[in-house]
């Protein structure tokens, strides 16, 4: 794994920490316990971000050892994490509910103490039989690549069987929370069932409503469908040794129809399924054109959005593959496109999803990782119509008066939006038009206008 | 009660955290509670800071609870043209954005309107957080001064940074003639694990830093009054030329200061460096929150001689009386604050509101709710007072899930509140404790049932969010619900933090609507449905309901 260029030493975007990832990927199996080995500042943005795990999901819990200055300076945060263990062995007997793994996380204080997260989980193991692995990924690892990398890791040597016979035409998908939709819980549902139109079984996700059985035959399938062009070396290595082989990071995420027609023809030419892949493609087709066709609406909408100038910001493979949905389907020129990525891996499959629009005539301003200061001035100086970006920089673009919409990252929380639809596939073309639609009431409204020149006998 | 409300004077404190929390356990199963006043609290508690206390928690404290580097970010974002460097792991920088700076307060946020916030992060790595890296934040501060321009650059480390002693002080002393652009570097030495209770947390973010920016006045501006501590919604319409959606408390707080012919002067800490150091320009201070005013206050007491009035949440007539009379006193101006609180309070039309309430909550048993930490003690202690002087009974305002450590973590504010009466009594509301932390948060039907309070007797003041509207029994349709956190307590043309009198007609109005709402049994809303049992109502078509009419 290479780092991803960042311009400077220091940083200044929002990069969820290789803690976020791995509290992230294990809240993502059925019947986890989390012992979370940290200070509560660390405990309160974990609980929030494994909220994204919930909606659909499993039951999995988390609990915090609470640590103190007192343990850190005294040297006593091992007791509380012992004592935290303990009082999770009581509850699950009080609660009459036997986890299905213990998974000790830790967070940068504890880390530098150098607390044997190891050593507690295996004897955790020992006295109550529940399989129990420690996951040392503290904030300051990185990214949040970094903690999921590590978390698969840890639940592949501690579960997946070698040798499993294949099961023909099955899947293992890869990271659905780094598809870094904000709409990704209904993302991954409708990826799931295009795969499954297409005769695909899947056969485990790391992770979202994982089984500890699924990891175990994790060899099984016959790849991995990786649904994030991000680097994860410690899990290469382990589905390596499985002999399961990964693919598809190097493939457009399936946002808009061209997207859609290159995933989906990447994914059926490696199981012999091209003819199908295409005929599904051409019957949902006709349910799109159904809805917008005739539709006055769409019919003006489009031609509001066609030939605006655009900046995306989020997770390269992301805002990549939007960048493209905007030029191709609907005629937005994605003139700045930001690259928010861990890996070099990442920065550089999304500059070749981005440098394939140049034969088409698009040339894309790419800037990678930059500070959110020269973001604003690259907007400001390019004159953008509007911002598709994440909750994060909304602030920033609509304080500078331009139109900002969210789409990608941040996670779910705080989205507002429960219709069980995705943004994938040809179907969810159908939510991102009404999304853009959105955008498109930020920016051609005057609301100053409104206010300034009201009628004034109200 | 005993004279200690340790824990350990409950509970055999000798076993292990593990074994207490099993004792806790049981003591909820046998609701082992018992009522005190806040009083008793305040007098009998000792140091919940302490170590013994939180070594004996298990699990710990988390829920709710935030981290002071998330306060030296929010507290200090919001100052204007601001750069924040964060010393140490980029993810506390990022947990910050998450969640705590849009949604809570300080810089970028959606509810307070405060201008985005620029946060650099030295993001240090494994070997930086053990070995140091002052180098890189020396690089960073350099950078950023040169790339962001900014007036002012706020310095803070994370864990590590904090843990090893990393020479921060030193490094900015030493890079300060360097810089062009920023005037001022302030270090907030506030890394995680400095606290756990958040009145402690905000008592750092106040202490020490701010009155250092403020300079000596050249001149006194008669009438000038400024607002002490806050970091939401710092602005206000007539200076800032800022129409919120919602109208800022500066807002109210300036129309009040005008008519009395005074002026709204400077919001500390969140205004530009250049307001900060005129700060000492105005003749008095007053006071939105406790916790992050009192120690500015006292520092500029000190240092300036201005007087301060510790007033807080004026909420109900004797509430906004005092509040008001405390600077209309300083400038004497009594009779004109008189006439301004009787004309409002008329032309509002708060009294018929005030009278209808009155009848409303003659009986009610009042449950003061903090679902979680969020839920402000100084806050809710504002509500119950109105409450009480609306007329219920002291002994049946009913505060819970308050950690004993929330209420002594803001001593300073609850000792406030037992100077002050409401109706002619002092004010001393009752509190339901038992030894649990945090950790363990009773749900109101476990408190209803062991007071033996009925339902329809109950107005519950649920806090932050209502975690325990839960169909059939707990919902707006069945048990008087009145939201009483910060954020979600927004209503047109209702100051931001909803207080004053635009603050004291909607409290009333949500109490009216709560009482009567409650009366619609068996029409449970979706959210109670959600949470708890999804029930459906014995069907009745149409027609036949429209019979009963």
């Amino acid at each position: 794994m290479a780092h991803a260029y960042k311009p400077y030493l220091w940083i200044d975007q929002y990069q969820p920490s290789a803690m976020f990832g791995s509290v992230m990927a294990l809240s993502g199996i059925d019947g986890v316990e989390l012992a979370f080995h940290g200070p509560s500042g660390c405990y309160t943005i974990a609980g929030h971000i494994r909220t994204d795990q919930a909606p659909m999901g499993t039951y999995s819990a988390m609990r915090p050892s609470g640590i103190t200055e007192d343990n850190l300076v005294m040297g006593t945060s091992m007791d509380k994490l012992r004592q935290l263990l303990k009082f999770i062995k009581l509850e699950s007997e009080y609660a009459r509910r036997k986890p299905k793994l213990l998974a000790v996380v830790n967070t940068d204080s504890t880390a530098i103490t150098g607390d044997d997260i190891v050593g507690v989980a295996k004897q955790f193991e020992k006295e109550t039989g529940v399989p129990s692995i420690s996951v040392d990924a503290p904030g300051f690892k990185g990214w949040d690549i970094t903690g999921y990398d590590l978390a698969y890791r840890a639940l592949l040597t501690k579960f997946a069987k070698p040798n499993v016979a294949k099961k023909p035409d099955s899947v293992n998908l890869i990271a659905p929370y780094l598809l870094s939709s904000q709409n990704w819980l209904f993302d991954f549902e409708g990826i799931k069932d295009l795969l499954n139109k297409l005769g695909l079984s899947i056969n485990c996700v790391l992770t979202r409503n994982t089984k500890i059985e699924e990891i175990e035959n994790f060899g099984a399938a016959q790849v991995n469908l990786m649904l994030t062009n991000e680097d994860l070396p410690f899990f290469t290595k382990e589905t390596e040794k499985l002999g399961v082989p990964s693919f598809g990071a190097d493939l457009p995420l399936p946002y808009g129809l061209v997207n859609t027609e290159e995933w989906y023809a990447g994914i059926a030419a490696k199981f012999g399924k091209l003819e199908k892949a295409y005929e599904l493609l051409k019957e949902t087709s006709k349910k799109v054109k159904r809805v917008l066709g005739f539709n006055y609406s769409y019919t003006w909408q489009s031609n509001l959005m066609m030939q605006k100038r655009a900046a995306l910001i989020g997770r390269a493979h992301f805002v990549a593959s939007m960048a493209r949905f905007l030029y191709y389907d609907l005629d937005i020129y994605p003139e700045i496109v930001v690259l928010q990525a861990a890996t070099k891996e990442s920065v550089d499959g999304a500059t070749r999803l981005l440098k394939s629009m140049e034969k088409d005539g698009m040339t894309v301003n790419i800037i990678v990782n930059p500070p959110y200061i020269e973001f604003a001035r690259a907007i400001k100086s390019a004159d953008i119509d509007f911002v598709l970006g994440s909750r994060i920089e909304k602030t920033l673009v609509e304080g500078m008066g331009i139109a900002h919409h969210s789409i990608g990252s941040s996670f779910y929380f705080n989205t507002f939006r429960y219709i069980p639809f995705p943004y994938v596939g040809y179907e969810g073309v159908l939510y991102l038009v009404q999304e853009l639609g959105l955008a498109m009431e930020d920016m051609f409204h005057e609301r100053e206008g409104w206010k300034g020149m009201k009628f004034k006998n109200i | 009660m005993s004279k200690k409300l340790l824990p350990w004077e409950k509970i055999d404190r000798t076993k292990e955290g593990w074994e207490i929390a099993k004792d806790l356990l049981i003591m909820r199963k046998e609701k082992k509670f018992e009522l005190v006043s806040f009083k008793d609290i305040i007098e009998k508690t000792e140091d919940t800071s302490a170590t013994d206390w939180w070594d004996k928690v298990i699990p710990g404290y988390g829920s709710g609870l935030w981290c002071p580097i998330y306060y030296a970010i929010t507290v200090s974002a919001g100052v204007r043209n601001s750069v924040l460097v964060i010393h140490g792991a980029q993810s506390c920088v990022t947990a910050t954005r998450h969640f705590f700076v849009l949604y809570v307060g300080g810089g970028g946020n959606y509810y307070w309107g405060n201008p985005f916030t620029f946060v650099v992060s030295t993001d240090l790595d494994e070997r930086d957080n053990i070995l140091g890296a002052p180098e890189k934040l020396r690089k960073a501060l350099i950078e950023a001064d040169k790339i962001h321009k900014p007036e002012i650059i706020f310095v803070a480390p994370t864990c590590g940074p904090g843990m090893i002693g990393e020479p921060i002080e030193e490094v900015i002393e030493d890079v300060k003639p360097e810089l062009e652009h920023a005037q001022e570097v302030v270090y907030l030495d506030m890394p995680g694990f400095k606290a756990i209770d958040e009145g402690d947390m905000m008592r750092l973010a106040a202490t020490g830093y701010w009155t250092k920016l403020m300079q000596e006045p050249k001149k006194k501006i008669p009438g000038a009054v400024n607002v002490i501590g806050d970091y939401r919604g710092t602005y206000w319409e007539e200076r800032d030329g800022v129409k919120a959606n919602f109208p800022t408390t500066y807002d109210e707080i300036n129309s009040i200061l005008k008519a009395l012919g005074l002026k709204l002067h400077v919001i500390v800490p969140q205004s530009s460096l250049e307001d900060i150091r005129r700060a000492p320009e105005a003749e008095f201070n007053i006071v939105n929150c406790p916790m992050l005013a009192y120690p500015i206050c006292e520092e500029m007491k000190q240092r300036f001689g201005i007087p301060y009035s510790p007033h807080v949440y004026p909420l109900g007539r004797e509430g906004i009386t005092n509040y008001i009379m405390a600077f209309a006193k300083h400038f004497g101006k009594e009779k004109e604050a008189q006439k301004l609180i009787d004309e409002r309070w008329d032309s509002m039309g708060i009294e018929p509101l005030w009278q209808e309430a009155k009848k409303l909550v003659k009986d009610k048993t009042v449950f003061m709710d903090s679902a979680i930490s969020m839920t402000s003690v100084n806050r809710q202690l504002g509500y119950a007072r109105m409450l009480q002087e609306l007329g219920v009974d002291p002994k049946k305002i009913i505060f819970f899930n308050i950690g004993p450590s929330e209420i002594l973590g803001r001593r300073e504010g609850v000792e406030y509140y037992l100077t002050t009466s409401a109706a002619g009594k002092p004010f001393n509301p009752m509190f339901l404790w038992w030894p649990a932390p945090y950790a363990i948060k009773l749900s109101p039907i476990e408190v209803a049932d062991w007071l033996g309070v009925k339902d329809e007797e109950i107005l519950h003041l649920y806090g932050d969010l209502g975690w325990y509207t839960k169909a059939p029994r707990w919902d707006a349709s069945n048990i008087s619900q009145v939201q009483s956190s910060i954020h979600f307590r927004r209503h047109r043309n209702v100051c931001q933090r909803s207080i004053l009198f635009s603050g004291t007609k909607a409290l009333l109005r949500d109490i009216i609507l709560a009482i009567k709402g409650s009366r619609r049994k068996g029409k449970w809303t979706l959210y109670s449905r959600i949470l708890g049992d999804w029930q459906v109502p014995e069907l009745v078509p149409p027609t036949e309901r429209e019979r009963e009419f």
